[in-house]
């Protein structure tokens, strides 16, 4: 029995608690003896330092307990339903676990446990090990839990899928979470184009957490036909074609994550994926860091990293997404790109040493607002047949903004060719260079600070 | 063909076609120097392109013109220089014409005889 040392407040249960309380039921049945002998006088917050304190008892636990008794009663309703899995590969015995593995068609063990589990749920907890998976995992039942022990835990594919499916195929189950696995897509020897890390289909409220999705021929983790409400948080998806994918699915959040050297996208969003949150992730060094793409409109791309890309973060056919507070540094092509979008907000971004750093093409009544878009090859910010957007309080300059820091062909602010209408291009700082007008009716161009000397007004 | 850099328009000397991804693309310059930038960029990136002078002999009265905005230079440009010299000189009279009105009010106010 593990003797944790818990800080726990009287309103919530910490996730390292509620995986002691999970692991045995022993412990289960302390934390339910106590709930039964609660007492409601304290409610003060409560430092467990060892499993000894809560056997006691005592009558701060209790209340701190009768205060999380919404969320323990959840705990036990799964805790009854733990499935433990194992190999003889990493020298585990029957002992250890309740199913075990040999290292063959590893996947019949780990769906027989699925299945044994009861109708709502219950939680698969697979050892430390290599798993050889000729065939998907199955996690059609909602409220299940498949967790490994990180990258200990590896499950690794050993078939070519003849349809689009992970070696976690998630189908029409909610309230599951797949955590702290390592899955190996295994793309040197099996390269079929349907082979996925985890995919979800028609998934709702699930969780995907702590999950390494490394070396897939496709996708590391793909969300798709009306998979919505899921978190998918703290995974790392490298050297795929795609990290993260989402397709016809909306109010997801996607977190935390680590997607890096995929060969075309970072995370990418397609087919009216609306309404998502992607905050915090890492996506380096892939062809397109952050991709929306197909009227997906009111996503919320904020605070991630998307450098050493050839395009940071890329907006196509997209409408009233929020881009803002990200890092785009050091793509070949594009920090950030707009085309065919209208409606967006692109603000506190950061795109230096791009070729481009912000690049709207045809893409109108987008506003474009305190971004830093310094030493890019070519332009700072750059409109092709966009019309009716506002660029206002960037900071664009090269060098320490001197004439001299510029060539003929590199750019402060440029409106490129006579299909930019109506924009209002204002108070940016472009020390160095005027703002470029190549054409166009009633743009708007006043108070940009080019030299010091100079505004324009 | 002109462009405004901040107040001033320049003239265009140059256009470059080229094609990147399959888009037929334009770039004009202002200068040789210029020219020569774009060209050596699309060598690097090894794409092929067209460049063609462009004459801008009746034009040169033009350039370096400054302006509020790219509505009122395209007005201009499209006025042509002779209208364009009338029209300045039209404004200039306007503007002498009120000077010497103010200097005349002046002088009548302060009872001096011009």
């Amino acid at each position: 029995m593990k003797t944790p040392n818990y800080d726990l407040k009287k309103t919530e249960l910490t996730d390292t608690f509620e995986d002691w309380i999970d692991n045995d039921a022993e412990n289960w049945d302390i934390v339910d003896s106590a709930l039964k002998s609660a007492d409601e006088k304290s409610a003060e917050d409560i430092s467990f330092t060892d499993t000894f304190n809560i056997a006691d008892g005592a009558t701060n636990v209790n209340s701190a307990l009768i205060n999380i008794g919404t969320k323990a009663d959840t705990i036990k309703d799964r805790k009854y339903a733990s499935v433990v899995v194992g190999t003889t590969q990493s020298g585990h015995t029957l002992a250890d676990c309740d199913y075990l593995c040999d290292g063959t068609a590893d996947q019949v063990e780990i769906n027989a446990a699925i299945t044994a589990l009861p109708a709502d749920g219950g939680e698969i907890i697979i050892l430390d090990g290599t798993y050889n998976i000729t065939a998907k995992i199955n996690l059609n039942k909602s409220n299940v839990t498949i967790s490994g022990d990180g990258n200990s835990t590896i499950l690794k594919r050993m078939y070519d899928s003849s349809s689009s499916e992970g070696v976690i195929t998630l189908t029409s189950a909610n309230y599951c979470k797949i955590k702290d696995l390592q899955i190996d897509g295994n793309k040197a020897t099996y390269d079929s184009s349907n082979n996925i890390g985890i995919r979800l289909t028609s998934g709702s409220n699930n969780t995907v957490t702590g999950n390494t999705c490394n070396n897939n021929t496709s996708y590391g983790i793909f969300l798709t036909s009306s998979s919505n409400n899921n978190t998918v948080t703290g995974n790392t998806c490298n050297n795929n074609t795609y990290g993260i994918i989402l397709t016809s699915s909306s109010n997801n959040t996607v977190t935390g994550n680590a997607c890096n050297n995929n060969t075309s996208y970072g995370i990418y969003l397609n087919s009216s994926s609306n309404n998502n949150t992607f905050t915090g992730n890492t996506c380096n060094n892939n062809t397109y860091g952050i991709y929306l793409t197909s009227s997906s409109n009111n996503n919320t791309v904020t605070g991630n990293n998307c450098n050493g890309n050839d395009y940071g973060i890329f907006l196509n056919s997209g409408s009233n997404n929020t881009v803002t507070g990200n890092t785009c540094n050091n793509n070949t092509s594009y920090g950030i790109v707009l085309v065919s979008s209208g409606g967006n907000t692109v603000t506190g971004n950061t795109c230096n040493n791009n070729n481009i750093g912000i690049y709207l093409n045809s893409s109108s009544t987008n506003t474009v607002t305190g971004n830093a878009c310094n030493n890019n090859t070519s332009y700072g910010i750059f409109l092709t047949s966009s019309s009716t957007n506002t660029v206002t309080g960037n900071t664009c300059i090269r060098g320490t903004g001197l004439p001299d820091d510029y060539t003929s062909g590199q750019y402060t602010i440029r409106l490129n060719g006579t299909n930019n209408n109506y924009n209002l291009i204002a108070t940016n700082n472009c020390m160095g260079k005027a703002v470029v007008v190549d054409g166009g009716t009633g743009n708007s161009v006043y108070g940009n600070k080019w030299d010091a000397g100079n505004d324009l007004e | 063909m002109f462009r405004l850099l901040g107040r001033k328009a320049e003239l265009y000397r140059y256009k470059i076609t080229y094609l990147e991804d399959e888009i037929e693309i334009q770039e004009n310059c202002i200068s040789e120097e210029h020219k020569n930038e774009i060209e050596q960029m699309l060598k690097d990136k090894k794409l092929s392109f067209e460049t063609q002078e462009i004459d801008q002999a009746n034009n040169e009265w033009f350039n370096g013109l400054e302006f509020k905005s790219y509505d009122e230079a395209l007005e201009v440009f499209n006025l042509g220089e002779q209208e364009y010299m009338k029209r300045k000189e039209r404004l200039l009279l306007i503007d002498n014409l009120k000077l010497r009105a103010d200097i005349d009010f002046i002088a009548i106010m302060s009872e001096v005889e011009l």
